[in-house]
């Protein structure tokens, strides 16, 4: 019955409506023709026609305001303080697409803030401002803000929020939310939520939903201060609407928490001493490094560990921890496949230090995947073995990234760089010149093995290299060719790695010119992560370059756009094999596995039918394109033309057709 | 228990003796010790595989590969340490299981292998040009003889999906033997500006 009534009630007020408003518009009709219809055959026609857009009427434009309000001068927003706040925590940028739930804070970044310190980078999608967020970090050591829907906002966030969870970096993800229902619009009901952060607080480190202006200062530095904190990982922080837009006095008495950064944890002084006895006894140490250079500093550190002791090397690659060239190095020698796909690094290797592995099980053992899946330890079997992490003191369980439990005969829960000073005085202070020697001639045969190792490289790349389409070697060595006198930076080579080419062809020698990867593997992370690298560089004058795999880019292609919009400047060079390769894979071995035929792995993996052109759509969205390019001639003038383009200050995309890996 | 398996392993090298034909000194003692280790029980009498065992007769491994595999080995089959059977004796082993009799092969099509290549899924791994990958090593041009190609693809010893006779015929394999012998020679490294050191 209250149903009936109310739909009556609308009824005759909707009937109401359209006699004003069409009374409304015959005045003006017969301001301008003179020919004024009656009133009832003006009802009539309201009657007979649609609803059209309301029309403001003289009646309504002379009633007192009711219940409207502005900011008095005395007075400024809740947002306004956050804004502050947020001003203190240093944040550069804030990447968002635009939410009702956080108009408050938007408006006051744009206006109180003065759209500076953080300013507001326009995103198409809440997966690509996080992994934009995602890529800035990595290359500049600081956290992004990124704001997002409570609801709606989180659920597209949400895979690139598990991504910087896995890869162990900082996002600071602030949602919208309207906790009080009895204020809700109506919309604010499907983009409420009682719990906001709860779909991700299984990969978050830790969020908060504060009810005063008060509580949000004291949360949202201890956010930072939690993120910040090795283990690194993502913050969410719930802001409800009504915080944000509700007036305050300008001389509310609100503290905003001084920030300090805890120092990371140092490892024990006798267990790091006990590590050093054992690297410096050992015949043949490996020392595995994953996310260990945390800073720039880190990667010094190791080079000098590894000097002291002229040690082998493996940079498993989520952060570039050792240069490429760097005769040491060994990574490229080292395959963690059964024999006789192993080489004999691990193999070996009578003590293996791991620092920051996240997956120590995988860099000793190999587990072959087949239909009955078996696992053999590579390492030899007395090989002793030291872990270095942070993992230890964090560990959630849900989600399964922990990997598989490895046995290790030294665990010191500490952060790896922290450590490593102490460790590098240790094995001075242990190192005999005895076992100097002994270091020394270990030092040239690991050169000597790293040098015949870059020449096998080199000759490899030399296959296919006239093929169409163009091959991932000689792909990334075009690339190379016009780059190694810049100050460059790889933002993303995210799925495909280009084939594992740019770290055996190319120098990296400086932290910020490898990024690492996705951390959870998640599709999606490279186009926006190479933008949100490349604005880093941007003011640092370093010229971005990414290796943009197609299916990646389809994920979320409007990244592009805020890359063209934001001026920043970015090369993407697509390695474009028309496919999801990797699935493609995953599928060929059911199909072998299956015995039931096999040359229909390709269905639903493929992007062809139509081929994609990676060209028409950037260039749509306002960048410099070449392509698409197949042969492997044409390559190099175009790279040519559009790096001219991003050193102008603008980002350029040449789409090349590639060959799978 | 033991007795009965010690006269397995007498038995086996009586009859491996009885029905060899002459061999060099190196292989013979390989068949002794590839008798005398029982190795046959698992994977025939001439490392030509049987239900408990992959052929190894043909297999893809290189020396060392054999040694290391036979150290420490995947699956079910026992280790074989250095302390059981010496470096020397492996070696001999290894020629008498190498592959050295002519055998027979299929006459290889280059248009149909590179057909099959292509759809069979091997450009998955190891490229379109056969020139090898992050995924799968090279295999081709010069691939490894056509026996070993086809005992490796029948009995993958990494992850490689298995492609067996069903799916993928004699005649087929031969077809893209004949693909990958058919793949260009790379250029010399040292006339590729864009790969000098």
């Amino acid at each position: 019955m209250a149903q009936s009534r109310d739909s009556k009630e609308a009824s005759i007020e909707r009937r109401r409506f359209l006699q004003h408003g069409t009374l409304a518009g015959a005045a003006a009709l017969i301001g301008s023709t003179g020919s004024a219809p009656t009133q009832a055959q003006s009802s009539v026609d309201a009657e007979a026609r649609p609803a059209t857009t309301p029309v403001m009427t003289a009646e309504a434009e002379s009633a007192p305001p009711h219940d409207v309000r502005v900011l008095g001068t005395n007075e400024r927003s809740g947002s306004d303080f956050m804004v502050d706040v947020f001003k203190s925590l240093d944040f550069d940028y804030v990447c968002a697409n635009p939410g009702s739930s956080f108009r408050g804070l938007h408006e006051s970044l744009i206006n109180y803030g003065g759209n500076e310190s953080p300013e507001l980078i326009t995103c198409c999608h809440e997966e690509s401002s996080v992994a934009m967020a995602h890529g800035y970090f990595k290359a500049e050591g600081k956290p992004l803000a990124v704001m997002a829907h409570g609801t709606v906002g989180l659920q597209h966030a949400a895979m690139a929020i598990y991504n910087a969870w896995c890869d162990r970096v900082p996002v600071y993800v602030i949602l919208g939310n309207h906790n009080d229902a009895a204020l809700r619009r109506a919309a604010e009901w499907y983009h409420g939520v009682q719990d906001a952060a709860d779909m991700v607080r299984d990969y978050t480190k830790w969020d908060d939903t504060p009810w005063s202006l008060g509580h949000f200062s004291e949360s949202a530095v201890r956010a930072y201060k939690v993120a910040m904190t090795p283990p690194m990982a993502p913050v969410v922080m719930v802001l409800d609407g009504h915080l944000q837009e509700e007036p305050i006095s300008k001389d509310a008495g609100l503290h905003i928490p001084r920030l300090t950064i805890p120092v990371p944890p140092q490892g024990a002084s006798a267990a790091v001493e006990e590590a050093a006895r054992m690297l410096v006894e050992a015949e043949f140490p490996v020392l595995v490094a994953d996310r260990a250079a945390r800073t720039p500093a880190g990667m010094a550190l190791l080079v000098e560990l590894a000097e002291t002791l002229q040690a082998a090397v493996i940079d498993r690659g989520s952060r570039l921890n050792f240069p490429t060239r760097h005769p040491l190095n060994q990574t490229h020698r080292y395959s963690n496949g059964p024999p006789p796909m192993n080489r004999p690094i691990i193999s070996g290797a009578d003590v293996i230090l791991g620092l920051e592995v996240m997956d120590f099980w995988s860099t000793v053992n190999t587990l072959r995947d087949q239909l009955h899946r078996s696992v053999t330890r590579v390492a030899r079997p007395d090989a002793k073995l030291i872990s270095i992490t942070t993992s230890d003191l964090y560990i959630r369980s849900n989600y399964q990234d922990f990997r598989r439990m490895q046995e290790v005969d030294l665990a010191i829960a500490a952060d790896a760089e922290a450590t490593l000073p102490s460790l590098i005085e240790a094995v001075n202070r242990l190192s005999t010149p005895a076992r100097r020697r002994a270091f020394a001639e270990r030092g040239r045969r690991l050169a000597e093995a790293s040098r015949i190792s870059d020449e096998n490289a080199r000759i490899a790349a030399s296959y296919a290299w006239d093929a169409s389409p163009v091959s991932t070697a000689r792909l990334c060595a075009e690339i190379w060719a016009q780059i190694k006198d810049e100050d460059w930076s790889l933002v993303s080579s995210y799925y495909s790695d280009g084939g594992g080419w740019p770290r055996q062809l190319w120098d990296f020698d400086k932290s910020y010119q490898w990024l690492g990867h996705a951390g959870g593997g998640g599709i999606g992370y490279g186009a926006p992560a190479s933008v949100g690298g490349a604005l880093a560089n941007r003011r640092h004058g370093r010229f971005s370059v990414a290796i943009q795999t197609d299916g990646d880019l389809m994920y979320a292609p409007g990244a592009l756009w805020t890359a063209a919009h934001h001026r920043i400047p970015l090369l993407s060079v697509m390695h474009n094999n028309r496919a999801y390769h990797m699935e493609a894979m995953h599928v060929q071995r059911m199909c072998n596995a299956r015995n039931r035929g096999i040359d229909r792995a390709q269905i639903g993996s493929e992007l062809v039918d139509p081929n994609i052109n990676y060209a028409k759509m950037a260039e749509s969205m306002g960048l410099y394109t070449e392509g698409p390019i197949d042969s492997p001639t044409d390559l190099g003038p175009a790279l040519e033309r559009a790096i001219a383009v991003v050193k102008r200050g603008e980002p350029a995309l040449v789409d090349v057709v590639t060959q799978v890996r | 228990m033991a007795t009965v398996e010690l006269r397995g392993v007498v038995i086996a090298t009586i009859l491996v003796s009885f029905f060899s034909p002459e061999l060099p000194a190196q292989e013979a003692a390989g068949r002794d010790w590839y008798a005398g280790f029982g190795c046959a029980n698992c994977h025939g009498s001439r490392g030509e595989g049987a239900s408990l065992g992959p052929g190894v007769a043909t297999g893809a491994l290189s020396l060392e590969e054999f040694t290391a595999y036979l150290r420490r080995p995947m699956g079910t089959m026992p280790a074989y340490p250095s302390d059981a059977i010496s470096d020397e004796a492996v070696a001999e082993m290894y020629a008498y299981l190498a592959p050295d009799t002519p055998q027979s092969q299929p006459i290889g099509r280059v248009d149909v292998g590179a057909e099959l290549y292509r759809n069979t899924g091997c450009f998955q791994c190891h490229s379109n040009e056969a020139q090898g990958g992050a995924q799968g090593p090279r295999l081709g041009p010069n691939p490894i003889s056509f026996p070993r190609f086809t005992w490796y693809v029948r009995n993958p010893s990494g992850s490689m999906p298995t492609y067996t006779d069903s799916v993928m015929s004699d005649q087929d394999l031969a077809d893209v033997y004949a693909f990958l012998e058919a793949r260009a020679q790379p250029p010399e490294v040292s006339s590729i500006p864009l790969l000098a050191p």
